[in-house]
């Protein structure tokens, strides 16, 4: 301790960067959705199709399930259905259901699939934001994806854009 | 001095969340994240999009948006409408927003940045102009990075006729007036009175009782240290020259911490309590302990110290700037263990903007807090003698007590047992360290013998630890309780458990968990605990007054919530805000509405008999409307 002021000073600063540095390299790493979520057992829901028929979350148990909370006003969201489109039709026969959950009113919705055909469920009636909210989605953002392997455990969850490639290596993964 | 500001800053900046340098608001590395390619965060939609509404003239009301950068409002979303009949709003122009090609919708109008529309009110004939309207405003928004948020609507109260701004609803005083006050709103009053020398007075009173707690014992041992640690001898002068700085870099950090998480609304003292930052505390107090040994000597590199050596000549900062750093850390250290007056001191800051008055408020309290330790320094340049073997033994003693503060900084987050362990460690080490193993002489002084005696005795009270760790005990001052019957106190445990009423906690989590989980207490009384690992209190709380039998018993009807925010992940975070609370500890109680009786609320430690007092008007039986009194 010759220089006590100038070691406490280097100390410090050490340990300062150390945390930062910690810290920054854990959010960074773990920074592919709100992993706090993942893991967890899905939480059931009910909501109507374009038909104004009830659907459920559970009678798709069994399969892997994406489940895409989005709605006709946001952009990012538009842009990534043609991607979950092609990944519908590519593992349909793997068991692989999308669910499109709209948080829109259903004409918007109407108008939307006449222009941009979706070949998987699309549900409406989460304008509350009340389901995306339990799965993790506490501002209700969108778009919001959340990926649901064949036990039912919530296996990804997405804000924002969900890239075709990072998709699907998320599905081949539980397949 | 000057060569420090830029890194003390940037430290400021690290530990404060959400301060202006992290950029994004609410992560502080997002900043960082941004730099490195990672993920893109994204801001709370009430921190993307600033909304306030005010009273232009007694005919005109304006609504001002600030939208963050890198975001927008759609312009064709913007909806306006005043409640009630007597008035309406006359015609609404809204500033051109700028184009922006969707490949769907084809153009839309987007707003950035800051714009304001006036909204002008037109009252019904015959009717008066009221005093305030209640403004409701939709809007609804994205963010550039590629996330829309969902619709928002926003109804604010605005006073006609003075012109004020928009204030929160006062809250309403629940169950007939009982004179109570929750602790933090307590605070929160006495910041409220104005900004005034009274004012700042009863502010350092707080943090001279403050001084009393244990929660300013962690910085006697690092201000000694630093004294011990001395090149040259401390006299009195420079003891209290020392110590000067250290109290107020301490209280400056207070200020500017507190400035700052007013500001922004953030929970600070979750993140200092944050596993890592406990660690590293831990692994600098190590350090420390083990250069007070003479293990080694914390040196820089040669280059450095020829410059430092040259720099201190001319003004001897080296030491003091070093000083002014421990200064901040243990601002840092400190800061959860005074979380309630700190966080009425946050939330009157957060309420009124008024930084200043706030932070002027939480520097008196620190210097309150650091009186005793500048009473430390000076004298400690008395106690101190120039050299010699009695200098060792007090760097001894202080390195004992510097690996004691790193255990008790571990202790958050490690498991009983292994806290315990490391006490036992750090109590054998000290127990060495008065010579309980070496043989003593024919000639040994009297003093000698009773340094053996005493380390002898640490040194059973050390393996008393080790054992009640092996045991599975946590308790330091009970290390081996339920050693002679553990049968039987098994037993009692296992039946005061089968008593109906006992403390069973249902978690919820998050805002919905909360709201679904009132509304399935219908009709009970609702206490919500609001718990975290690393928080002590929380434990304490645990231990000592929830496992009292007469508070089960008075909570008996209750239904009871715990709200386990250990994580402080997004959803916790939300809930704290939603709660406006900084932290745990925190007991709230609701209603049989649902609705929280907020005058009631606690932050802090509370011991079961004036707990059970509490819930008495607190809770169930005795809350109906006007009814004060069981």
């Amino acid at each position: 301790m010759q220089r006590p002021g100038s070691s406490l000073l280097l100390v410090a600063a050490a340990i300062v960067a150390a945390t930062v540095g910690f810290y920054a390299q854990r959010h960074i790493a773990g920074g592919r959705g709100d992993d706090g979520f993942t893991g967890r057992t899905r939480v059931d829901f009910t909501l109507p199709d374009l038909e104004q028929r009830p659907r459920s979350l559970s009678e798709f148990d069994g399969r892997v399930v994406v489940v895409n909370f989005w709605a006709t006003w946001c952009p990012p969201c538009r842009e990534e259905i043609p991607d979950f489109v092609k990944l519908q039709a590519k593992y349909a026969a793997s068991n692989v259901q999308f669910i499109g959950v709209a948080m829109d009113r259903v004409d918007a919705v109407r108008e939307f699939l006449k222009r941009t055909p979706i070949n998987y469920l699309v549900l409406v009636g989460d304008e509350t934001g009340t389901i995306t909210r339990q799965y993790g989605n506490e501002m209700a953002v969108l778009p919001y994806t959340v990926v649901i392997d064949r036990s039912g455990r919530i296996a990804a969850v997405r804000r924002g854009l969900f890239r075709h490639d990072d998709l699907d290596e998320t599905l081949r993964a539980l397949l | 001095m000057k060569t420090l500001v830029a890194p003390l800053l940037l430290l400021l900046s690290a530990f404060a969340p959400g301060a202006p340098a992290a950029g994004a608001g609410d992560d502080p590395f997002a900043a960082l994240k941004g730099l490195v390619g990672g993920r893109k965060e994204f801001l709370q939609p009430d921190r993307a999009f600033l909304f306030a509404a005010e009273a232009k003239d007694a005919r005109t009301l304006t609504a001002r948006w600030q939208v963050a950068e890198g975001y927008y409002l759609y312009r064709d979303k913007l909806t306006f409408k005043i409640e009630g009949q007597d008035v309406t709003l006359g015609a609404i122009s809204v500033p051109p927003g700028e184009m922006k090609d969707d490949e769907y919708f084809g153009k839309v109008e987007i707003m950035h940045e800051g714009f304001a529309v006036d909204l002008p009110l037109v009252v019904r004939a015959g009717a008066t102009a009221p005093a305030e309207v209640a403004l409701t405003v939709g809007y609804q928004g994205c963010a550039e990075g590629g996330i829309c948020y969902p619709p928002i609507t926003k109804t604010v109260p605005v006073a006609l006729n003075s012109g004020n701004q928009v204030t929160p609803p006062p809250p309403t005083s629940e169950g007939g007036g009982i004179p109570i006050v929750s602790e933090t709103d307590r605070y929160t009053g006495l910041l409220s009175g104005g900004f005034s020398g009274g004012m700042l007075a009863a502010f350092f009173g707080v943090g001279l009782l403050l001084a009393l707690t244990p929660c300013v014992f962690p910085m006697v041992p690092i201000l000694s240290g630093i004294l011990v640690g001395q090149k040259h001898t401390v006299t009195a002068a420079r003891g209290l020259l020392l110590s000067s700085v250290y109290v107020v870099a301490m209280a400056m950090t207070y200020a500017a911490a507190g400035v700052l998480a007013g500001l922004f609304g953030q929970n600070l003292q979750a993140w200092f309590q944050q596993p890592a930052v406990l660690v590293g505390f831990a692994l600098v107090f190590v350090a420390l302990a083990l250069s007070m040994f003479g293990l080694y000597d914390l040196q820089l590199p040669a280059s450095w110290q020829s410059r430092l050596a040259h720099l201190s000549q001319r003004q001897r900062v080296g030491s003091l700037s070093g000083v002014a750093v421990m200064g901040v850390l243990s601002a840092v250290i400190v800061g959860p263990c005074v979380a309630p007056p700190l966080a009425g001191a946050l939330v009157y800051i957060g309420q009124s903007g008024d930084a200043l008055l706030g932070g002027a408020a939480l520097f008196a309290m620190a210097m309150g807090m650091g009186m005793p330790l500048l009473v430390v320094g000076a004298s400690a340049g008395h106690l101190l003698p120039r050299a010699g073997a009695w200098m060792e033994a007090v760097k001894r003693f202080f390195g004992v007590l510097m690996l004691a503060v790193a255990v008790w900084f571990l202790s958050r987050i490690l498991p009983g047992p292994v806290t315990l362990a490391l006490y036992a460690l750090v109590t054998v080490v000290a127990a060495t360290l008065l010579g309980a193993f070496h043989r003593l002489a024919d000639s040994s002084s009297g003093l000698r013998r009773f340094g053996k005696g005493l380390g002898w005795a640490a040194c059973l009270y050390g393996a008393a630890l080790l054992l009640g760790a092996l045991r599975g005990n946590g308790d330091p001052l009970q290390p081996l309780a339920q050693f002679g019957a553990p049968r039987e106190a098994t037993l009692a445990v296992a039946a005061t458990s089968s008593v109906p009423g006992e403390l069973a906690f249902r978690p919820v989590r998050g805002n919905e968990g909360l709201r679904t989980a009132l509304q399935a207490a219908s009709g009970k009384p609702v206490l919500l605990d609001v718990y975290a690992d690393w928080c002590v209190e929380c434990k304490k709380l645990d231990k000592v007054t929830f496992t009292d039998p007469e508070v089960r018993t008075a909570l008996r009807d209750a239904v009871l919530l715990r709200a386990d925010v250990t994580a402080n992940d997004e959803v916790d975070q939300a809930l704290l805000r939603e709660l406006g609370l900084f932290g745990p500890p925190a007991i709230l109680f609701f209603d049989a509405n649902g609705r929280e009786r907020r005058p009631y609320r606690l932050q802090g430690f509370v011991g079961p008999e004036p707990f059970i007092k509490y819930l008495a008007t607190a809770i169930g039986r005795c809350s109906a409307p006007g009814q004060a009194y069981c």
